[in-house]
């Protein structure tokens, strides 16, 4: 079982107090995660470390910002997908996160727990999410990197409510048929 | 089998030494901030002096001499001497009119120049003024 959004005592207040050794175990505990996040949305190894170097920089001068400390793991990530965007405006990409998507389904499946892929899965995995738009793409790693409630995903990526839960309504959607598929093709 | 963050993770575990790479430079950066903070403001006085005073002592030295210079032109300007400038002022103006006096008795019109209190202008009834302008 995935166990990600579980309270965590992170050393949230002493990073705001400018403690060194606070601002290390905040870093090491988000690093891999929020360079998953950039990385496969910009697609790029150098761009995805820039970012994330330039996400630290900027949380570290901002922390003062921060008005909820267990909020600063969704905090972190909504710098980076600005930091992404910013990057974006410059290459005239910021259009491919404004996907519009049909209404919500009335019955919306939440939590990544019920979701196992089989190693022969993987690959297959990686290259449907290459393949989802952008927008979906995002809301579902946001989902599955870090399971994020959709409040914390709608915050971080700036959309309503019930466009995240479309987004990733589809994005599943998608997911679980090429898992079916090949489910089918093994059997 | 493996849950998608599993997966996500362990494709990208290679790039973890250069993320702690990236991690110890930011921090670096943080520590040098902090202990260059915490020193500067330990030797306050020195650095305002080394930083700011003794660079540039020339200027602060002309800064001092003007406010001396402004500081006792002031000083001069309350000083009893003043009092004798006021005096001078009022008897050169009891000249002036004694003169403006003279002038007017040599030109021969003594006559008052104050000019004449305006006349009071109280409203009166249409009726009258009427009349008043037939006369005229």
């Amino acid at each position: 079982m995935l166990v990600v959004a579980e309270r965590e005592q992170l050393p949230v207040p002493q990073a705001r107090a400018g403690e060194p050794e606070a601002w290390n175990v905040l870093f090491r505990r988000y690093q891999l995660p929020l360079y998953v996040y950039v990385f496969e949305l910009e697609r790029a190894e150098q761009a995805g470390l820039d970012i994330v170097q330039e996400t630290f920089i900027a949380a570290v001068r901002h922390i003062g910002g921060l008005r909820d400390d267990d909020k600063f793991g969704s905090w972190l990530f909504g710098i980076a997908r600005q930091k992404c965007i910013q990057r974006w405006r410059k290459q005239n990409r910021e259009a491919d996160l404004r996907e519009e998507l049909g209404a919500m389904p009335v019955e919306f499946e939440e939590g990544p727990d019920d979701w196992l892929i089989r190693k022969e899965q993987e690959a297959e995995f990686m290259e449907l999410l290459n393949r989802l738009p952008l927008a979906q793409r995002e809301v579902l790693l946001l989902h599955f990197v870090e399971d994020f409630s959709l409040e914390e995903i709608a915050r971080i990526t700036e959309a309503q409510l019930g466009t995240v839960k479309s987004r990733l309504h589809y994005a599943k959607k998608a997911l679980r048929k090429l898992l079916e598929v090949t489910d089918e093709k093994s059997a | 089998m493996k849950s998608p963050r599993d997966i996500l993770l362990e494709k990208h575990r290679s790039a973890e030494p250069k993320l702690d790479a990236l991690r110890k430079e930011v921090l670096g950066g943080l520590n040098n901030k902090e202990t260059k903070k915490q020193s500067w403001l330990a030797h306050l006085p020195e650095n305002i002096w080394r930083e700011l005073i003794s660079p540039c002592r020339k200027v602060w030295a002309g800064l001092a001499v003007v406010w001396l210079a402004i500081l006792v032109a002031n000083a001069s300007m309350r000083s009893p001497g003043a009092t004798t400038v006021k005096n001078v002022s009022s008897e050169m103006a009891t000249d002036f009119k004694q003169q403006q006096h003279l002038l007017a008795e040599l030109v021969g019109s003594e006559e008052r120049r104050d000019a004449e209190p305006p006349k009071k202008n109280t409203p009166q009834p249409r009726s009258e003024l009427g009349n008043r302008f037939l006369v005229t």
